[in-house]
């Protein structure tokens, strides 16, 4: 695996469109600090470091992954390049493992850009972290757990849909429906159990009073929306950017129990793993042209 | 005889559509051998599961022994090179990246080796030309220098003269044959140009609607497809003894026509046939060529 990982990285140091990303990712943090910098109420540390997994509910990073995997891997299957490598006998779960390798090792490493420009330039300018270390690492964790359960699911799109267009064309709706299903999710399990309302008391004066909110989900379907909220990488990628990190708000964005760490980093390694899988049985078995 | 490559009644379905028929075919070490066949008669399908692109609906092949399904395959497969359909590079790297690439998915430990390739297919001077850039014969020698960067004993190619000009297709077939030769490379080469192919081939399998109708070597080819003197006389009188001079084999087609196989100058054989009161009145070469054979073949198969 390791000569063909050292051939992919060789290919894809020749792509110009792949030192494009790099150059606008490299910008990218710059001109969030620089921007900030100049605002009123400029956001914190944590919540910059955050963008670098998600901008709140437009999973960029998924967005730029699927273009990336689609333009590196899809040229595999036009050129017929793919061809060669299984001529001279080198297995299809190899070549499938090395290509979802290739593709972390990319998302990561652009990852790892936006990290060292964060702390040589965006730390300086907008202060210390307001969260805890373990918050910290906890969210550099997940959220490098979710730029590779993107890779996994996009590396799955394209080595098993053979048509370019149409795994582009699959790779946006994945990411789409997975935005707005998170969206969708995410409004379920914030509609409040009780609501304030105006009610008039006994002596007939107007007070403000609680009282239950009828449209309100069960705890039941609340639970499965958080779950879906979790274990979906746009989810968690909301989650992990979300407005609960600026000005110094608490990691505690939902303020009944806060993000759940551990489990969403299962999540995503699950999810690293059964795309795998899935990707390994179909790309074995599909005949290439 | 030694065998490369043995395929044992393999067939390849596509949903409804039955691409190949039961194949049995035999490529011998050493040999290049031609692969002929119209369109749609099951040439790449064949070429695209022997390379281990597709797998056989049933059937089985073995290249150099191992059989496909064997983890040995992978081993074998380090042993050949192929060209299917069309070059496979990539057209932003330059023929020296794209050598370097293969070198790499090969695990070779350096990149010696690559200027002779690029020297052998005469690409040695494209410099920082990017492939894309190549015309097709560039690219063709190109695929053919990827194919050889494993130092292949059997190279597939697949349509390889396809689109190229008359200066393209004599520096394939010169290098093909210098391969042969020098490298004792076992080529087998699916074409249309069966002319061309007549040119180096030593070995053909016929191939159509997805079953081989007849392998062949090129000795026995010639056998078949001799010269033929079609000739009329004025009569029939004294006709065998007149033939049986020329020393060739001859057919009576009528009482006063028929055929000689093998060479004769007009002059000759209107002089032996006049020693014997006979008058040649029309007389016509018939060289009978691979294509004759080919269309022959196809007549039969399609009468059958």
């Amino acid at each position: 695996m390791i000569k063909l990982l050292r051939a992919n990285l060789l290919r894809i140091s020749k792509s110009v469109t792949f030192w494009i990303f790099v150059a606008l990712y490299t910008l990218y943090p710059i001109i969030i600090a620089l921007i900030e910098i100049q605002t009123y109420e400029p956001i914190t540390s944590d919540k910059m470091l955050s963008l670098n997994y998600g901008v709140e509910f437009f999973p960029m990073q998924g967005v730029i992954i699927a273009l990336l995997c689609s333009i590196l891997f899809n040229a595999d299957f036009s050129n017929g390049t793919l061809r060669n490598k299984v001529i001279i006998g080198l297995s299809r779960s190899k070549i499938y493992l090395t290509n979802l390798l290739t593709m972390i090792i990319i998302s990561l490493g652009l990852s790892v850009i936006y990290i060292i420009i964060f702390f040589a330039l965006g730390m300086p300018l907008l202060g210390k972290f307001t969260s805890s270390a373990s918050t910290i690492i906890w969210m550099i964790v997940d959220g490098s757990l979710v730029l590779m359960a993107y890779s996994a699911i996009m590396t799955l799109i394209v080595m098993t849909c053979k048509n370019p267009i149409a795994s582009l064309i699959i790779s946006a709706l994945v990411i789409t429906l997975g935005a707005l299903l998170s969206y969708y999710m995410d409004y379920i399990v914030s509609i409040p159990e009780v609501i304030t309302t105006l009610s008039e008391n006994q002596f007939g004066e107007t007070i403000w009073v609680q009282i239950p909110n009828e449209n309100a989900p069960s705890q039941a379907v609340k639970a499965f929306c958080r779950f879906v909220t979790d274990l979906l990488p746009s989810g968690q990628s909301f989650q992990l950017s979300s407005p609960g990190y600026t000005h110094g708000w608490t990691m505690d964005m939902y303020s009944r129990g806060g993000l759940h760490y551990w489990q969403m980093a299962l999540y995503s390694l699950g999810i690293i793993g059964a795309t795998s899988g899935i990707g390994i049985l179909i790309f074995k078995k599909n005949n290439i042209k | 005889m030694e065998y490369c490559l043995t395929v044992d009644n393999v067939s390849k379905r596509y949903r409804n559509y039955l691409a190949l028929n039961g194949v049995t075919m035999r490529v011998p070490k050493g040999a290049i051998y031609g692969f002929i066949g119209k369109n749609g008669a099951g040439k790449t399908t064949l070429i695209r599961v022997i390379c281990g692109l597709q797998s056989p609906t049933s059937g089985t092949y073995s290249i150099y022994g191992a059989t496909y399904s064997s983890k040995d395959i992978y081993g074998a497969r380090r042993r050949m090179g192929a060209i299917v359909e069309s070059p496979a590079l990539y057209g932003l790297m330059t023929a020296r990246d794209n050598l370097k690439h293969q070198f790499m998915l090969l695990g070779k430990p350096s990149f010696d080796g690559i200027d002779e390739l690029l020297e052998l297919v005469d690409l040695k001077d494209t410099g920082k030309k990017l492939a894309k850039n190549f015309s097709l014969g560039m690219r063709q020698r190109l695929g053919i220098a990827i194919a050889l960067a494993s130092d292949p004993d059997f190279i597939v190619l697949d349509e390889p003269i396809n689109g190229l000009d008359p200066q393209g297709i004599v520096e394939i077939r010169e290098l093909i044959l210098k391969l042969n030769k020098e490298r004792n490379i076992t080529f087998l080469i699916s074409s249309h140009i069966l002319d061309e192919l007549s040119k180096i081939a030593t070995h053909y399998g016929f191939i159509d609607n997805g079953k081989i109708l007849k392998e062949i070597t090129s000795a026995q080819l010639n056998a078949t497809c001799q010269k033929r003197v079609l000739f009329k006389v004025d009569t029939g009188d004294n006709l065998c003894s007149a033939l049986d001079e020329t020393g060739l084999e001859y057919k009576i087609t009528s009482p006063q026509e028929g055929e000689l196989y093998g060479e004769i100058s007009i002059s000759a054989l209107s002089d032996i046939l006049k020693s014997h009161g006979i008058t040649l009145l029309k007389v016509s070469e018939s060289d009978e060529t691979l294509e004759a054979y080919y269309i022959n073949l196809l007549g039969g198969s399609q009468n059958d």
